[in-house]
């Protein structure tokens, strides 16, 4: 069941950026994550479902109804936004206040909230003196006291350390996990997106590029753009020239498939007919020393070689065009060597539309 | 540093005569205030002057006290400042959230603020005069009309001196507080307010001084409930050099607690922008 | 964020000051204005008696010498304790900083209070010289130089506080590398003051100059305390006695509008002189 609904939602900035015609479905206990390099428009579609903006066009509708937005959402913020001069007990009270609820009642509600975000400090402490991380759970036992349909989290964790921030992204994940909430979750880091998200979208100048499973945007990027996004390091790319071995305009046998130039070093079948160029994408991982069945074979010229921690990040030149590969042997500066790549890990895009050719 | 460390001899013992010259140059006419409020008159008329007191008298204090002229100058004085002060700080510092959230009410602001303190204050005080007298606030014991009109002489001062506490509270707090539910006044005296509460006392301190200290639309429109300085003014110049050197060690009281107060701020220039 | 509930509050919180000041201050200046064209209907009756008066012209005169004197002798003082106070510390020096700032933060009754019994002519100063031997001098008797001389000396030592500030902020902002380069170059003290620290003070002289020049145009109760009107006049105080004295407040109006009009234009000229001299004189 849907809990958010977006409708070709537009919002424009005079100064440039924000969010063009986009449409969006959300399930209820979804971990949903809007990923894009900044200016994307992922923090303004978020600040627009949090009512922090109104649109110029289009729709959202929460729940099914059309209620005070506030009260169907909360947001936690990038700086966790906590009122300094209030202690960390008074800022999680604060909508409770402002809505007269009874003491008793504060206290329990508080008490829930701060349990929930595993928060284990003295609440009558100042923001000033908490951790980051301690900060960001107050502002978490904040958003959640109201017991919103939707948490919206605007990269909350990117002011953070890399150690804090990859233990709280578990801990976040297995919260949602427990609670079954609905979140949406902005980063400009597709790492934590693939890694939170139960679905994703990849955002680009104000429009959708496209949402699906992270498994699903990484093994199948809908466009160079989503392909060369996600995953680190890079995708590689590849121009290549398409080249008939026969004349046939029926289902051709195997052989007379047409074939992928790269340079005169390489002949691929491709199983679609194509005329002229089209972008071939490999990645880094994907690429081998052992061919395997079904592989093709890429002659590499190595050009540098850094040692990564679990492999070796190599760089390359095949057919006069740079690539990278990620491999568990390094390889001197200098030679050549053949590199091998699953036909299924290949990825075809077409040149003018840059979207996915297959 | 500013000047340059190695100084010949010379300027060393010219600095340090200066700055002898300087603590004189304020020593000493305090010093003699304080000699002529605590001696008779008598001794005060004296040719050629006493630089020493020779007789002690405490009645010219007393006679602050004591004496319902004095008396009620005081009380006016302070209840005029008071109110003043707080007006001018309620307002001021609305105004300077307003402008410190919307761009073009800043710019608008700031022109407006600095042309109001350029007014001068004559082309301004004649005809405000005869305003008040068509309202029946002209010489009133209560000093309304002269604190309304202080209030307004100091609200530019009060919003610049808060502008920059509100201009500093990051939005995403009101935004949370927004989302909390929170209506734009509740932002207001919730998040904003508790945060600028040092801009805010120092602007109470500033307008309460400046009304306190001011003259020339006291002189003009409190001829008979006088506050302080009038009364200071007509008692220098009309004899009395004991009440008024009394007179005028009280009104010192304020202005030497509030420099003694600020001096961190004097040693960054934070104050420069404040002027006459 | 808000919306329109917001934009509500937020124009209230100006319009409701703004509205304040414009009723308390600008209202009856326009109203003063409209006063000082009428005499039976409107008519510039009343800025020809003005402009006849000779009293009038020396309160021109006064309005323009004792500001000009008051900034020089300000500005050399000031630049003087600027320099003297802004640099290293000795143990005298936190009593000379409160004493520096002492006549500007008193107000400014008491320090007029002060000044006439030092320079009434059986005051202090006179007590003093007589003790030397010397006959007393006209500190404040109308009609004498002397007394254009002690309202400009009385009018500075007011100020000179806020001068001193201003140039000791101006101070810091030259960077100490210039005067370790001047000094390797083998630059004495005067060279130094003359080739780095003037010129680099200039931007905030010229600035402060422009401000100064403009309020001190506006001086009414130093010299109406120390002279009264016809000591040393000017032109506020001569519109005051037009009100008090003469009961004239229609004249005392025309008085006062050329006043504010001369402070009007000199305030326009000087800040359109500082806009033109900031392109010049950005910082290196």
């Amino acid at each position: 069941m849907a809990e958010l609904e977006i409708r070709h939602l537009s919002r424009r900035f005079a100064s440039g950026g924000g969010v063009s015609t986009v449409s969006l479905s959300v399930d209820s206990g979804e971990l949903f994550v809007l990923v894009g390099p900044s200016g994307c428009g992922k923090s303004t579609l978020l600040r627009l479902i949090a009512g922090l903006e109104y649109p110029d066009a289009g729709e959202i509708q929460i729940g099914g109804a059309d209620g005070d937005r506030r009260e169907l959402v909360a947001m936690v913020f990038q700086n966790h936004a906590l009122y300094p001069h209030m202690s960390a007990f008074d800022n999680i009270a604060f909508p409770l206040r402002l809505r007269r609820t009874p003491r008793a009642e504060i206290e329990r509600r508080v008490a829930e909230a701060a349990a929930l975000a595993a928060l284990q400090i003295d609440l009558g402490r100042r923001p000033g003196q908490l951790s980051g991380g301690e900060r960001q759970r107050v502002a978490l036992a904040r958003a959640l006291i109201r017991h919103p349909r939707v948490i919206l989290m605007d990269e909350p964790l990117s002011s953070l350390d890399a150690q804090l921030r990859e233990r709280l992204r578990v801990e976040l994940k297995e919260f949602q996990r427990r609670t079954q909430r609905t979140i949406i979750y902005v980063t400009h880091d597709q790492r934590e997106a693939l890694t939170l998200g139960d679905r994703i979208a990849v955002m680009r100048a104000g429009t959708i590029e496209q949402v699906g499973t992270p498994t699903e945007v990484y093994n199948r990027p809908a466009n160079l753009f989503v392909a060369t996004f996600i995953g680190q390091p890079p995708m590689n790319i590849l121009r290549c020239r398409v080249r008939q071995t026969a004349a046939s305009t029926t289902a051709a046998p195997p052989s007379a498939e047409p074939a992928l130039e790269i340079g005169d070093k390489l002949a691929v079948a491709i199983p679609f007919g194509l005329g002229g160029e089209v972008l071939l994408g490999i990645r880094p991982e994907d690429l081998s020393y052992n061919p395997g069945s079904d592989a093709v074979a890429f002659e590499a010229s190595f050009t540098r070689v850094e040692f990564v921690g679990g492999g070796y990040l190599a760089y390359a030149t095949v057919a006069g065009q740079e690539i990278t590969a990620l491999l568990d042997q390094p390889v001197e500066p200098g030679r050549t060597r053949w590199l091998y790549a699953r036909r299924r890990a290949l990825h075809f895009f077409d040149p003018a539309s840059q979207r996915r050719a297959d | 540093m500013n000047t340059p460390d190695a100084s010949p001899r010379w300027a060393a013992a010219a600095r340090v005569v200066i700055e002898a010259a300087v603590v004189l140059a304020a020593a000493v006419p305090i010093y003699l205030l304080i000699k002529q409020a605590l001696t008779p008159d008598l001794e005060s008329f004296a040719w050629p002057p006493h630089w020493l007191p020779r007789n002690i008298t405490a009645a010219h204090i007393k006679a602050i006290f004591a004496l319902a002229e004095l008396r009620s100058a005081l009380l006016l004085s302070l209840a005029v400042a008071a109110a003043a002060a707080m007006v001018a700080s309620a307002l001021g510092t609305m105004l300077a959230y307003a402008m410190a959230r919307r761009e073009g009410l800043r710019r608008v602001g700031m022109a407006g603020l600095t042309a109001a303190r350029l007014l001068p204050m004559i082309a301004v005080a004649l005809p405000l005069t005869i305003v008040l007298i068509h309202l029946g606030l002209y010489d009133s014991p209560s000093g309304l009309g002269l604190a309304l009109i202080h209030a307004a002489l100091a609200i530019p001062t009060t919003a610049l001196t808060t502008y920059g506490a509100f201009a500093a509270i990051p939005l995403e707090q009101e935004e949370a507080a927004f989302l909390d539910g929170a209506s734009a006044l509740r932002i207001f005296l919730a998040v904003d307010v508790p945060q600028a509460k040092l801009a805010i006392a120092a602007s109470l301190v500033l307008s309460f001084i400046m009304s306190w200290d001011e003259f020339g639309f006291a002189l003009l429109i409190q001829v008979t409930h006088r506050t302080m300085p009038p009364l200071l003014y007509y008692y220098t110049v009309f004899g009395d050099v004991g009440p008024a050197s009394a007179l005028a060690l009280v009104m010192l009281g304020p202005a030497v607690a509030v420099i003694v107060a600020l001096r961190p701020m004097l040693k960054s220039g934070a104050l420069k922008g404040i002027q006459r | 964020m808000g919306g329109r509930r917001a934009n509500i509050t937020l124009w209230i919180f100006a319009g409701v000051p703004t509205l304040f000041v414009l009723a308390v201050l600008l209202a009856p200046a326009v109203q003063g204005l409209v006063l000082s064209f009428a005499r039976g209907g409107p008519s510039t009756a009343n800025y020809a008696a003005v402009l006849g008066d000779k009293l009038f012209w020396r309160a021109l005169a006064g309005n323009l010498i004792v500001p000009a004197g008051s900034l020089v002798v300000e500005f050399a003082a000031g630049l003087t304790l600027a320099m003297v106070l802004g640099g290293r510390r000795g143990h005298l020096s936190a009593l000379a900083d409160i004493a520096a700032i002492l006549p500007f933060a008193i107000p400014e009754i008491v320090l007029l209070a002060i000044a006439r019994y030092l320079f009434m002519p059986r005051g202090y100063l006179n007590g003093a010289l007589a003790l030397i031997g010397a006959g007393p001098m006209p500190w404040l008797i109308p009609g004498s130089p002397w007394a254009y001389a002690t309202v400009i000396v009385v009018d500075a030592w007011h100020v000179t506080p806020v001068v001193m500030l201003i140039l000791v902020a101006g101070l810091h902002t030259i960077p100490p590398e210039l005067y370790e380069a001047a000094r390797l170059d083998g630059a004495g003290a005067f060279a130094v003051f003359r080739h780095i620290t003037l010129p680099m003070l200039t931007p905030a002289m010229l600035a402060a100059l422009v401000l100064r020049g403009i309020d001190a145009l506006r001086i009414f109760s130093t010299t109406l305390v120390l002279t009264g009107v016809e000591g040393v006049p000017v032109i506020s105080t001569y519109a005051y006695h037009l009100w008090t004295d003469s009961q004239q407040p229609r004249l005392a109006m025309a008085a006062s509008v050329i006043l504010a009009a001369i402070i009007a234009a000199t305030s326009l000229a000087g800040l359109a002189m500082l806009r033109r001299n900031a392109w010049l004189n950005t910082a290196p």
